[in-house]
């Protein structure tokens, strides 16, 4: 056993850290994960996919790149510490599924975009009355001619049309069939006609979106793999994206700011830093944000060692998710009154981002299977406990 | 020991849910985003109306007749009806600190002519007072800037100046919270009084917070838990799942621990134990009732995440207030020195 990188790792993880230093800033527990900036997003992703990084993994007749899997692990957690905008999912999931899958229509238009880093995939799996329970979806594709039609309501995802963004729609072509077995997966245009896109503010400050679908044409092309077989790729995203894992790479760069916060700021001649509670509270989230770190990384190494993982990344979710929150607590617990302050009251950038995080952080119990979800399969999977 | 609320305070608190249910439901609760300070004027215009400043005080110094326990029962509601006003900081904190000192202006307070506010000592505002009693500095998190007419500057840790709100120029800052905060800069501002209330305002409005975050919490379960009956995933009611039921009786669990600290407070105001009681009270619900009205939107799934959702309000709510007079780490601190003193002795 050995928690150490290889020299060959440490390199790219260095080279990794000089290229985002230069291209896009510092790290930040904070930036992309609030304001999107479009134009700046774009010139950074070309320099990302110059460097073969948006292909990582898959086939060598698609443009793949040799990286090892610890190497992939390497990238995902520096863009997202340095708060960079890395489309993941692409590269590790949606790229090696319509590789697989989809027709050669579909991947001739799209996989080029992909590896370009100029195409954004929105997912089309929620609606307002499945949200846990994916496989009860209701929206509706009818075999019409050489194509379906489409009609329902997604929640959520918000595409921008106008970028040309595309929904990864699951919906429902056999309604006779048992509920798996009649779901199919198309790739919409989301500027298709018939689609309606609304959108709603959030406590995060961000939107989400909904999505339309009134008689929305698609052609059979845009259907991914076989009809009526959706649930099974709906499993392969979930599985790919276990073992591709996401990071939680910010919470170190958090955690110092809080320490040098409460270092560096006193009342009545007592510095933060010394009241027993926050000593308390910094020493119990020092060995927690190294306890996340390293889970992230033993799963990385059995992915890379071709383990079996089964309930580890829903451990992870549930103690990372859980941790920033823990974080964050505490952050406003050092702040006192100025806890309520956001970044748009100009008082304090720090105290504006932990707020921002704050806020934020209520979602990430709740997306990409709920918290109660995870420890659901944690007490099945990974536990083997008879269910309910 | 008795755990009913007497005649008089119950039809007080029978007056008040009825105020919010009627006319500020939640929902009236959530569009006052789109125009805060209009809304909010109008609000705190009709709880003035109502008498209710004059709640915290006793009947000698234009107060009701009954006992703290009356103001307890209007903060209860303000918490379930998700409502953010300066009644907290102003007729119980500011209030019962200049009560203390027999200050006059506390008439005018009660009556809901005067709405007069502590700024607290954030970590990032200073005030120097000069040598000829002006005040220089600036002061944040400033609770309703919008509707003060006086603030308790403070000097140190038990002492206040007394500002007229005119001799400054307040911005309201963007607050995550429900309550209106804001910033002013003190420039050679004239002192009108100097005060020595000691921690009075603190403690006070620790437990007012308290109370409010109490049912601030407890609408937020209940809403949990109506949604957790009405929400059906894999053919059943959500709330059926153990996971959720779990998570709701925990919730229920943390409140009613706190609630007894919140009430024994409220109980024992102006008498012997009150402090140690308040600061209980604000430490335990400060920390307890956030995690509580998320758990709530947890509950929700997405939907609770989403901005016009009302369980949000009580989340918003508790948010801004959870660390408003006192942070519960201080407390706890202060607390655990006088039982370490005692067993000493
Ligand atoms: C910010 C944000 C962005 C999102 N983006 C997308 C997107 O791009 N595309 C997309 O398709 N979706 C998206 N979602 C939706 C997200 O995946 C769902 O919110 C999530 O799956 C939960 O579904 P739900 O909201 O319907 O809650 P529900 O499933 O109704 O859950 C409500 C509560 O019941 C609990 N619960 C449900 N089933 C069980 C069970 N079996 N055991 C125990 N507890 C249970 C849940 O844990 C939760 O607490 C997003 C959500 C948010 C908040």
């Amino acid at each position: 056993m050995d928690y150490a990188y290889t020299d060959d790792e440490i390199r790219f993880r260095d080279e990794v850290r000089a290229f985002l230093a230069k291209e896009w800033g510092p790290p930040d527990p904070v930036a992309g994960r609030d304001v999107h900036d479009a134009e700046r997003e774009r010139g950074f992703m070309s320099k990302v996919a110059s460097r073969g990084w948006l292909t990582m993994g898959w086939p060598e007749e698609y443009g793949g790149t040799s990286f090892s899997p610890m190497e992939r692990y390497i990238l995902s957690q520096e863009m997202n510490r340095a708060g960079a905008p890395f489309p993941l999912y692409n590269v590790n999931v949606l790229g090696p599924l319509l590789i697989k899958f989809a027709s050669d229509e579909a991947k001739s238009e799209l996989l080029p975009r992909m590896r370009a880093g100029a195409l954004k995939f929105v997912l089309g799996y929620t609606e307002p009355e499945t949200g846990s329970d994916l496989a009860s979806l209701r929206t509706r594709a009818e075999r019409q001619g050489d194509g379906y039609v489409i009609n329902g309501q997604k929640l959520y995802g918000l595409p921008h049309p106008a970028d040309g963004d595309i929904i990864f729609l699951a919906a429902r072509t056999d309604p006779d069939a048992p509920i798996r077995k009649g779901i199919s997966i198309f790739l919409i245009d989301s500027s298709a006609e018939g689609v309606t896109v609304t959108q709603n503010r959030t406590l995060g400050g961000s939107h989400v979106g909904a999505t339309y679908y009134d008689n929305v044409y698609v052609p059979a092309s845009r259907r991914l793999g076989e009809e009526n077989e959706g649930w099974r790729y709906i499993r392969e995203c979930m599985d790919l994206d276990r073992v591709s894992g996401i990071p939680y790479a910010h919470f170190p760069v958090l955690f110092e700011m809080l320490v040098a916060f409460a270092a560096g700021h006193e009342r009545d001649g007592r510095r933060l830093a010394d009241e027993p509670w926050v000593i308390d509270r910094i020493g119990r989230l020092a060995i927690e944000v190294e306890a996340a770190q390293l889970l992230q990384e033993m799963m990385a190494c059995k992915v890379y060692a071709g383990a079996e993982v089964h309930a580890e990344s829903s451990i992870i979710k549930a103690y990372c998710t859980e941790l920033e929150s823990r974080l964050t607590e505490f952050g406003r617990e050092l702040v006192g009154e100025l806890a309520a302050l956001t970044t748009e009251a100009g008082v304090d950038e720090f105290i504006g981002r932990l707020n921002f995080l704050s806020r934020l952080n209520v979602a990430m119990t709740i997306v990409g299977g709920t918290n109660e979800i995870q420890r659901n399969i944690i007490a099945l999977q990974g536990l083997g406990l008879p269910r309910g | 020991m008795d755990y009913e609320l007497n005649e008089p305070q119950r039809l007080l608190k029978r007056a008040a849910a009825d105020f919010f249910a009627r006319e500020y439901p939640l929902d009236r609760m959530r569009d006052f985003r789109h125009d805060p300070d209009t809304n909010e004027r109008e609000l705190w215009t009709a709880i003035s109306a109502m008498g209710w400043n004059a709640a915290p005080f006793s009947e000698e110094i234009g107060g009701y007749p009954g006992s703290f326990m009356d103001a307890a029962v209007l903060l209860e509601e303000m918490g379930r009806g998700a409502c953010a006003s300066p009644f907290v900081h102003s007729a119980v904190a500011a209030g019962l600190a200049l009560a203390e000192v027999n200050h006059p202006l506390v008439k005018a307070i009660a009556a809901g002519d005067a709405v007069t506010v502590m700024a607290p000592r954030t970590l990032l505002s200073s005030v120097q007072h000069s040598a000829d009693g002006h005040l220089d500095g600036t002061c944040l998190a400033v609770p309703w800037v919008n509707l003060a007419t006086h603030y308790l500057v403070p000097l140190g840790s038990q002492r206040y100046a007394l500002v007229d709100a005119k001799a400054v120029t307040p911005d309201r800052l963007d607050s995550a919270g429900l309550d209106c905060i804001g910033r002013f800069e003190l420039r050679d501002a004239r002192v009108m009084d100097l005060l020595d209330p000691g921690d009075t305002g603190t403690v006070c409005g620790g437990a007012a917070v308290a109370l409010v975050l109490l049912d601030a919490g407890s609408r937020s379960l209940d809403l949990a838990v109506a949604y957790a009956k009405d929400r059906i995933q894999f053919g059943k009611p959500i709330g059926s799942f153990q996971a959720l039921q779990h998570k709701c009786a925990d919730m229920l669990i943390a409140l009613e621990a706190g609630r007894n600290l919140a009430y024994k407070a409220a109980t024992l105001h102006g008498q012997e134990g009150f402090a140690r009681l308040a600061r209980y009270a604000k430490a335990y619900l400060g920390e307890a009732v956030p995690r509580v009205t998320r758990d709530a939107i947890q509950v929700h799934g997405g939907v609770g995440f989403i901005d016009d959702h009302k369980v949000q309000l009580c989340y918003r709510l508790a948010l801004g207030l959870a660390n408003s007079y006192g942070r519960p780490g201080d407390i706890r601190r202060d607390v655990a020195e006088i039982q370490i003193a005692a067993a000493g002795r």
